[in-house]
């Protein structure tokens, strides 16, 4: 049997994981891939205390955040083309446009 | 109109003195100014009514004053105007023996004036407006000399100051013309500040401004001095009183007709007469008296030695205008306002006939000046010159000219009620007053060297149009008769008895005149001096500089002035603008430093963000027992 405690750590460690990448990584869609990792850690949290708790509310988040997930991937990639483009790379150190 | 009292009924005469002046006005302004024939007819017209009116009023009103016992009080008929809980104004008309002498005085002069314009300002252009503003003028005039309250004379007392800036002004196109109307309106609107704040304490301390109730006020001799202080200012200004007579030289500006009104009727006798009105207030208070007795003294002096040295013959008038309303003001200060209204009426016609006279000489000669009037013959314009004669005996006081008498009964009252040093100050006056009379005289009269004048300036000897000549002989029959009339007057005005000449004044003060015609006989009559021993003193050099009032004037306006101008663009630009630009400035860094924050890295924004909610939660699991 999976304790809630086991699955917590897991999701704390992978959400610390994401944290890090979307710090201090400079590709934007590196930061991109924290993100998501960030993302799937609630998920996870969701859903184990949805187990744990019973009841169904945690899964259906879980559902919603798969799809909010989804949909920012579409708009943050259409973002980052657009940057590419523009800027001619993905490193968003280079994106400085709107400093003091 | 309401009427207060059971006497006969002179309000329709009242109605027909008040607004014929006024209804021409705006008939003239509104209709006629491109018709001057039409607008010189009714202009005349209304004045001659207006004329008729006064003198129809004067002997119904002589009449009932001749019979009966004790004087007359006088008669109102007001209509309530502003109205509040604490004081209210009536409008309307006051009818006593003052503002009937008065009326005379103002009508008379108008109409001949007027008449004489025709004359005088043939071919001007500007007739029609020229005709407009001497109704509204001496409708001006008529108001502020019938006005029952001080209210009212106020505010035709501004409108006689608007008057004379338009008139004095007429010729607008000429620089000096329009800087000496801005000059005069100033210089009385600066008076007229003192009569406003004099009103106001009047009313504030009593509660009315009614002439009527002026014997009765009850005022302290503190506020009264105070009162008719302020009220002397306003007199000050209008009756070119020194200092502030400076406006009334620069006048001359204007058409001379115009000089003449103001000079005889319309503009500075409206001071004589508000201290004639205000007379209770001002005889509260025996320091008032005294200032005013001094300013008038001051005035007559100042006036005459300028007079003395002018070679434009309407600048000779001017000052011994000035000299003369100071006459007119001592006598009020000496005590005897009585006088000062009997020297108000025998000027009123012999500076009105000098006035003309002197506009006669100038539409002759084109000039102003003495000198060049002589040259082109003034001694041959025979009416011209001898009317001349006849307003230089009056103005010198010879008997039996109608100054001497008016004069004569000032000096008494000098000299029994006032200082011996005043008296004698006024006599030296006299004398001044006889020599620079008689020079103006001399200097027209005796025999130019330069004789080809005859041959070729063939109207050289003819004298001015009719319509000219008739006012001057006019106004010269007056100044010789109404001299005679002094017991009239007297009785009349203030119910006294006939006071007969005194010899132990007369004559000293006939002498000094003859002694100053002398003078200048001696100065001027024979050969071709332009100066004489008088202008060679140098301590005319005082007079001659205008006893440095106007260069005063000017330091005050150019340098004080503009010193506190400048100290005050001082601190607006470096105090008050430092102010507003130094916290605009500390806004402007403070950003500037907080918007090096925004370094435009998306990451270290996150990372200040992960560090303070790091932080906020690490505290919250500190203080919060889950």
């Amino acid at each position: 049997m999976i304790t809630l405690q086991e699955y917590l750590t897991v999701a704390a460690l992978l959400f610390s994981l994401g944290l890090l990448i979307v710090l201090f990584r400079n590709n934007a869609i590196s930061i991109l891939m924290g993100i998501e990792l960030m993302l799937n850690a609630a998920n996870i949290n969701f859903v184990a205390f949805s187990q744990s708790l019973g009841g169904l509310a945690g899964q259906v988040f879980a559902l919603f955040v798969i799809v909010a997930a989804a949909a920012e991937a579409a708009v943050a990639i259409a973002i980052i083309v657009l940057m590419y483009q523009n800027l001619g790379t993905t490193d968003v150190e280079k994106a400085k446009n709107l400093n003091g | 109109m309401v009427e207060s009292t059971p006497m006969p009924d002179f309000s329709c005469l009242m109605n027909g003195i008040f607004f014929p002046y006024f209804i021409a006005f705006a008939v003239i302004i509104l209709f006629l100014r491109h018709r001057e024939k039409m607008a010189m007819t009714v202009s005349i017209l209304s004045s001659a009514l207006v004329l008729i009116s006064t003198l129809l009023l004067f002997s119904r009103h002589y009449a009932l004053a001749s019979h009966a016992e004790s004087p007359l009080s006088p008669i109102t008929y007001t209509v309530t105007w502003l109205y509040s809980t604490s004081v209210q104004f009536q409008f309307g008309y006051l009818v006593d023996s003052l503002s009937v002498l008065m009326l005379i005085v103002v009508e008379v002069v108008s109409l001949l004036v007027q008449l004489y314009s025709l004359g005088y300002m043939h071919g001007d252009p500007g007739r029609a407006r020229f005709y407009a503003y001497l109704s509204l003028f001496s409708g001006s005039m008529t108001g502020l000399v019938i006005s029952p309250n001080l209210l009212q004379t106020y505010i035709f007392w501004e409108l006689v100051g608007l008057c004379s800036y338009l008139l004095i002004g007429f010729w607008w196109h000429k620089p000096e013309a329009a800087a000496a109307a801005k000059k005069a309106f100033v210089m009385t609107r600066f008076g007229d500040l003192g009569l406003f704040l004099g009103l106001l304490m009047l009313l504030h301390a009593t509660g009315t401004s009614a002439f009527s109730e002026f014997g009765s006020l009850g005022l302290s001799p503190g506020a009264a001095c105070g009162i008719s202080l302020l009220i002397f200012c306003g007199v000050a200004g209008k009756s070119s009183q020194f200092p502030l007579h400076t406006w009334l030289p620069d006048a001359m500006e204007g058409p001379t007709p115009v000089s003449a009104l103001i000079h005889a009727a319309t503009m500075v006798v409206a001071g004589v007469y508000l201290l004639s009105r205000t007379a209770p207030i001002f005889l509260a208070s025996s320091l008032a008296m005294e200032i005013v007795l001094a300013f008038g003294v001051v005035t007559a002096f100042v006036a005459a030695t300028m007079a003395c040295i002018q070679r434009d013959i309407k600048k000779v008038w001017a000052y011994s205008t000035i000299s003369q309303l100071g006459y007119m003001v001592l006598a009020f200060g000496s005590g005897s306002p009585q006088a000062s209204m009997f020297h108000l009426f025998t000027h009123a016609f012999y500076k009105a006939l000098l006035f003309l006279g002197a506009g006669s000489f100038i539409h002759h000669a084109g000039s102003n000046d003495i000198f060049e009037i002589a040259r082109k013959g003034g001694r041959r314009m025979t009416i011209t010159f001898w009317t001349t004669v006849v307003g230089a005996c009056a103005l010198a006081g010879l008997p039996p000219f109608s100054g001497f008498f008016s004069k004569d009964a000032i000096l008494l009252s000098l000299k029994e009620n006032t200082h011996p040093l005043w008296y004698a100050a006024v006599m030296i006056t006299g004398f001044l007053t006889a020599y620079y009379s008689f020079r103006v005289v001399f200097l027209l009269g005796r025999p130019q060297k330069v004789a080809h004048d005859d041959s070729h300036d063939s109207h050289g000897s003819h004298d001015s149009p009719p319509v000219m000549t008739m006012p001057l002989l006019v106004l010269a029959a007056a100044t010789v008769l109404v001299g005679f009339w002094e017991g009239g007057f007297g009785h009349y005005l203030a119910g006294a008895e006939h006071d007969p000449i005194h010899l132990d004044v007369a004559i000293p003060a006939t002498l000094l005149a003859f002694l100053g015609i002398a003078l200048a006989a001696s100065s001027f009559a024979f050969g071709s001096d332009e100066e004489g021993v008088v202008d060679r003193l140098p301590a005319m050099e005082i007079p001659r500089k205008k006893y440095y009032l106007d260069d005063f004037y000017f330091w005050v306006t150019h340098k004080v002035v503009l010193g506190v101008s400048w100290v005050c663009a001082y601190v607006d630009r470096h105090f008050v603008d430092g102010a507003v630009n130094g916290v605009a400035d500390t806004v402007r860094w403070a950003g500037n430093q907080c918007s090096r924050l925004q370094t435009g890295r998306v990451q270290q924004y996150l990372n200040t963000l992960v560090l303070l909610f790091s932080i906020l939660g690490f505290t919250l699991y500190l203080t919060v027992k889950f």
